[in-house]
């Protein structure tokens, strides 16, 4: 039983926060409440189920007060809500950090040893065999030659270069065992899917080699992670550099929490990013396989400052699972943006408006910088984590593809991630990679393109994800996948009108965005007039009645034809990828591999 | 500014738009053809109070009494409706009409006539006879020969018996084809291999579950045996005497719901028969073939009814507006036994009349619309039913009872371009077999569930799954939905389904605790109210109460399982539906269904 007094002492200085829970109408203003962790249910007060509202963001009772002095202009008093918080806490519906900690920490005295994790393959997807990849493998090497380490390096390349690869890996040396999969490879390989699944000639090549002039780098993820199946790989971009910094915004702390873009710390560079932020010594493999196959309960045990930026039920359910594992374990990058949409450095919390936005100097340096670095602001701990140039993969797992799209495939696999499988949980490390791109845009650049450019397809696939996500309680990948297919091929027209409305939505969140986050602050005279014409771009194109397509697809004669037929594809690839899976299982099992040793 | 309305009492209504505004600084509406206009703050105002459709003198006192609006202020409001009307962001039924005119004509779909008129039956042979006889005569006085098509779900003893009365009545020369188990079975075999479903799951559509009768099973069988023409569907106990007025013909009502009908109860049949005299005068077949199959437009620009819109919300004029909108049923609502088998508790409490605790007491009841009324097909609860099967239709659900509730939901979640139309007739319901009486109110109350009948899990169900609103979700994705549902872990499966339960229960409570504090409601209604919620709390925290009640009487402690794996099998069966559907028109197109029915019966 817990002591009260001790539990008063904590409601007023901890920061608390709500367990999950439905609550419906009870009658008389009552609520029915529904504790959907323990299943328990009570009838609460209107008032204490506001509490448990407002706590589904971790809150002590004196921000509380504060948020409440914002909204109604006067503050009340501590007294009139300390009874009731106290009370909510001693039921369960409110829990302090550290209760919450201490819950996992005697699951993890019940654990048994596992088995420690061996990341068995490099992988590296790319444009050509060129001297980006030189480069990558040089800094690769060190992490390499530490503790005699051996495992195979997986070339994936979108041309049939690999005599240039061969020459490339004869200068390696670090004891590698080098492979390759070309387009030729790629072919053999959905030939065999053709011949021996259900599996169609159109759908194979979508996933894996699309007839299309433009790469699609997602094609050459989903070879990788089929080539990988039942194994623990590491892939990494070769426009990569292994030099491990961690950024001095960075801190100690473990944080959980789901999708949440202010977990992450953007910031834009005025220094070199090649140097930004200290570096670290640790080997690379070593500190993603720290953490792959960890438990939940291992990890909370483990952080000496736990914070908890938000638990929704999914992440709950992950955390709460006994069998949940960290599946995926990601780095931080710095360098190239490496995303257009600028509204990601317009999330921020309530209040804490970066510096870049509140001073003249400031936003003209931001609008100047070249370069950004993008780090975990902890250890971060969910079930989601953002795109890394380097992320160390367990594919025993059952793990979606990746949308063979020309950008941000790899965000969009974490996303269906996320959904698929509720029994894997991702890492976000606070530690960067250095992500060096032949060209560079300033970040100015990026946010007028954000603003003026259309969506790309990526962009679409995640705004008919999310949108998915609202109307269904099935949430898994491959049902998305016979949905998205399904509802193109049923009705046509009506979706042809829902993505009308998907896009507007977009937009429009865009517009609330830009007007809400800054509402009533003192900015800077050029930030406002540029927030001013953002404004204005936003409207036109929401009074404009001609529909969008993505701009992949503009300039074509059947723009909107093309669009659902890619859309079509991508739900049956969807529906079908365990297929895929399945079949690339027993290609391994019988003895054959999609890549070739090159040497 | 003179506004070109019929009159104020005119009904308008918004047309379906989407509205953004941001502090009342940005606000436009995209029309649902595609358009945007920027609009003023007073005529985003005016379109929003007009999603339900109303009159401009509500619109003023709402205006006035709970806006707070100035005089100067309520001057804006009939330019600003002027506005909206030209812009064709809002209707009354003469911009409707006009709108549907200026619209490229539909092409005209054929007038049909039901001929066909298909029995399900189950071991009452007493019913199907006398349900023949009638059915017979009223054939002759209105100069129709129906083809009679008996779906026989009874066991052997009572199948001889029906095949006996079959034979007689053949000889009276009523044209009369037997659809049995045996002719059923092979039916669902031929079936499953055309349409290259599995067997087991097209048993499923057909019989149910295994041992056990299943009047959606035989409903299925029927169905499928009449695609690609209209029919008429009659429960053996439903008696061709109809009640009603003609002059309500004119007009058709478009509804959101079936919140109009209106229920009369009686304390036995004696008090309902000498209150309602059927219409001798009338052949309501000609009705319903009237309305199946056409569209609104049609039915306002070519049959010449009257539309009335009051009450109707945006989002099913949305529905209506669609190009592909049709009338797929047309039911008539009953006079007689309640087919309910529970006291309506929710039409009592929510009815206004004095006499609202006779719904709990008693079940001889006159269920009337006061005109035709069209609505999404989400209502269809009926034993007299004409179906345009010319396109797919949904599935009937093959297990227990609820079967047609089932099957308007899924057509309404499938098929957004789909409707039903409730005639304002009401047909004689006069079950052989005694119904069980209620008890007094208090202890109806207290034993109150409305998640007693197996159905009710189903629905649930399908309303987690359902997908987005917005858009039409195809069988196949639904039917996938349910089986990643059935499949789900225990505790996630528990999760969703408590989740659905909650919500819809705190719907009822919404209205319930609405009802309570009205300053109208008197004491004892009140206690009955406050008895209620607590009733509902209760069972809100018993576990898992959307397993219903039946099912654990049925299945006991297999409940759960049996729960999930039937839930799984209809998921199956939604996938394979299209499937089937296909397959059984290329079997009457070969000529092997009529060749089936026709052969000797069972």
């Amino acid at each position: 039983m817990p002591n009260i007094s001790d539990m008063s002492a904590a409601v007023s200085n901890s920061v608390l926060f709500s367990t999950e829970f439905l609550a419906i109408p009870a009658g008389g203003g009552d609520q029915l409440v529904w504790n959907q962790t323990t299943g328990e249910k009570e009838i609460l007060s209107g008032q204490d189920v506001e509490i448990l509202r407002i706590c589904q963001r971790p809150r002590s009772i004196s921000e509380h007060l504060d948020s409440m002095e914002e909204d109604w202009g006067y503050r009340p008093e501590w007294s009139e809500f300390q009874g009731m918080w106290q009370d909510l806490v001693n039921k369960g519906w409110l829990l302090s950090v550290e209760t919450f900690q201490q819950s996992f920490n005697a699951k993890a005295a019940t654990e048994s040893a596992k088995k420690p994790v061996h990341i068995s393959a490099l992988t590296i997807p790319m444009r050509a065999v060129g001297p980006a990849l030189v480069r990558c493998l040089k800094s690769v090497e060190p992490h390499m030659q530490e503790n005699g380490r051996k495992m195979e390096l997986i070339l994936v390349s979108e041309q049939d270069d690999v005599d240039a690869a061969r020459e490339v890996v004869g200068n390696m040396t670090c004891d590698m065992e080098p492979r390759w999969i070309g387009p030729r490879e790629r072919e053999v390989f959905i030939r065999w899917l053709v011949k021996e699944t259900t599996l169609s000639l159109e759908l194979c090549a979508y996933a894996l080699k699309p007839d299309v002039p433009e790469i699609k780098i997602g094609a050459l993820r989903n070879a990788q992670l089929l080539e990988c199946v039942d194994q623990h790989y590491l892939s990494t971009d070769d426009d990569t550099v292994w030099d491990l910094r961690r950024p001095r915004t960075s801190s100690e702390a473990t944080i959980l929490g789901g999708f949440e873009a202010a977990l992450w710390n953007y910031e834009p560079l005025t220094t070199e990013a090649l140097n930004y932020g200290e570096k670290v010594a640790s080997n690379i493999f070593e500190r993603h396989e720290a953490f792959l196959g960890k438990s939940a309960s291992e990890l909370i045990a483990a952080a000496k400052t736990l914070k908890i930026y938000g638990l929704d039920l999914t992440l709950r359910k992950s955390l709460n699972n006994p069998h949940s594992r960290v599946g995926m374990s990601v780095t931080g990058y710095r360098g190239d943006a490496a995303f257009t949409d600028f509204s990601t450095l317009l999330s921020f919390p309530k209040n804490e408006i970066p510096p870049w936005f509140q001073e003249s100097s400031a936003y003209q340096s931001f609008l100047s910088a070249q370069e950004v670095s993008v780090s975990g602001a902890g250890l971060l701990c969910g079930n989601f984590c953002a795109a890394g140039m380097g992320m160390a993969l367990d594919a025993t797992a059952e793990l979606p593809p990746f949308p063979p799209l020309h950008r941000n495939e790899d965000g969009l696999f974490q996303l269906f991630l996320q959904h698929n499988q509720q029994r894997l949980l991702s890492v976000g490390l606070p530690e960067t990679l250095y992500h060096k791109r032949q060209e560079t845009r300033l970040l100015a650049h990026t946010y007028a393109e954000s603003l003026q450019a259309d969506p790309s397809m990526d962009k679409w696939v995640s705004l008919l994800f999310h949108s998915y996500q609202e109307g269904s309680v099935v949430r898994d990948t491959s049902s998305f996948g016979i949905w998205l297919r399904e509802s193109i091929t049923h009705e046509p027209e009506s979706m042809t009108k829902y993505l009308v409305s998907i896009y507007d939505q977009y937009i429009w969140n865009a517009r609330t965005t830009l007007s809400m986050a800054f509402k009533g602050k003192q900015l800077p005279a050029v930030f406002r007039s540029d927030l001013n014409k953002a404004t204005q771009i936003l409207e036109e194109k929401l009074l404009n009645s001609t529909p969008v397509w993505p701009r992949e697809f503009q300039g074509r004669a059947e723009p909107l034809t093309d669009f659902l037929k890619e859309l079509c594809l991508l739900g049956e690839l969807l529906e079908k990828w365990p297929l895929f899976l399945a079949a690339a299982r027993h290609h391994k099992q019988v003895g054959q591999r999609l890549s070739v040793a090159l040497r | 500014m003179k506004l070109e309305i019929p009159t104020l009492k005119a009904f308008w209504l918004s047309a379906p738009a989407t509205l953004r505004a941001i502090s009342h600084d940005f606000i436009f509406l995209k029309s649902w053809t595609g358009t945007r206009h920027q609009i003023t703050k007073v005529e985003s105002m005016v379109w929003h109070f007009f999603q339900r459709a109303q009159t401009i003198q509500e619109a003023y006192q709402v205006f006035a009494q709970d806006y707070f609006w100035t005089q100067a202020d309520l001057d804006l409001l009939e330019p600003a409706l002027e506005r909206l009307k030209q812009l064709g962001l809002i209707h009354n039924f003469s911009t409707l009409h006009a709108y549907w005119r200026t619209e490229a004509t539909l092409p005209k779909i054929n007038e049909c006539k039901l001929e066909t008129l298909v029995i399900p039956t189950c071991n009452r042979p007493q019913a199907l006879n006398t349900s023949l006889c009638a059915w017979g005569a009223y054939g002759k006085k209105w100069g129709r020969s129906f083809h009679f098509i008996i779906g026989d779900d009874s066991n052997l003893e009572n199948a001889k018996s029906n095949r006996s009365i079959i034979f007689e009545q053949r000889k009276s020369g009523l044209m009369i084809t037997y659809f049995g188990r045996k002719k059923r079975q092979r039916f669902s075999e031929e079936l499953a291999s055309r349409a290259q479903v599995d067997p087991a799951i097209c048993n499923f559509a057909l019989f149910g579950i295994e041992g056990q009768a299943s009047c959606g099973g035989n409903r299925n069988s029927l169905m499928l045996s009449c695609v690609d023409q209209v029919f008429l569907s009659v429960d053996d106990d439903m008696i061709p005497a109809f009640y009603g007025d003609k002059k309500n013909d004119s007009i058709l009502e478009l509804k959101d719901n079936h919140a109009s009908m209106r229920s009369t109860f009686y304390p036995d049949r004696e008090s309902l028969l000498s209150a309602v005299l059927f219409e001798e005068n009338h052949d309501v077949i000609k009705s319903m073939e009237a309305f199946l199959g056409q569209s609104p437009q049609s039915l306002s620009l070519d049959v010449g009814k009257e539309l009335q819109l009051e009450n109707a919300h945006t989002t099913t004029l949305a529905r209506y507006l669609r190009p592909q909108a049709k009338v797929s049923f047309v039911m008539a609502s009953t006079a007689g036994d309640d087919y309910v088998r529970y006291p309506r508790m929710m039409d009592a409490f929510l009815t206004t009349t004095k006499d609202w605790s006779t719904k709990v007491q008693h079940r001889e009841v006159l269920l009337q619309f006061p005109n035709d009324t069209l609505m999404p097909s989400s209502f269809c609860i009926t034993g007299f039913i004409g179906l345009d099967a010319r396109k797919r239709l949904a599935s009937f659900f093959p297990t227990l009872r609820g079967e047609d509730s089932l099957f308007g939901l899924t057509e309404y979640i499938t098929n957004r371009a789909s409707f039903g139309l409730n005639l304002s007739w009401a047909i004689y319901h006069s079950p052989v077999d005694a119904r069980p009486s209620y008890a007094d109110l208090k202890t109806e109350i207290l034993k109150w569930n409305p998640w007693d009948e197996p159905w009710c899990f189903f629905k649930l169900a399908l309303l987690a799954v359902q997908g987005h609103a917005s858009i039409p979700t195809s069988h196949y994705a639904l039917g996938s939905s349910l089986v990643h549902l059935a499949k789900l872990p225990c505790p996630d499966f528990i999760q969703i389904m408590e989740e659905a339960f909650l919500n819809e229960l705190g719907e009822i409570m919404v209205l319930l605790d609405y009802e309570f504090k009205k300053p109208s409601t008197d004491a004892f209604k009140k206690e009955c109210l406050s008895l209620a919620m607590d009733r509902l709390n209760q069972l809100a925290r018993e576990p898992m109460t959307w397993l219903t009640v039946e099912i654990k009487k049925l299945k006991g402690a297999e409940a759960f399982a049996w729960s999930k794996e039937c839930l799984e099998n209809y998921g199956k069966l939604l996938m394979a539906w299209p499937d089937l559907w296909s397959a059984a028109s290329a079997l009457k197109k070969s000529g092997w269904t009529r060749r089936l029915l026709e052969s000797e019966d069972d």
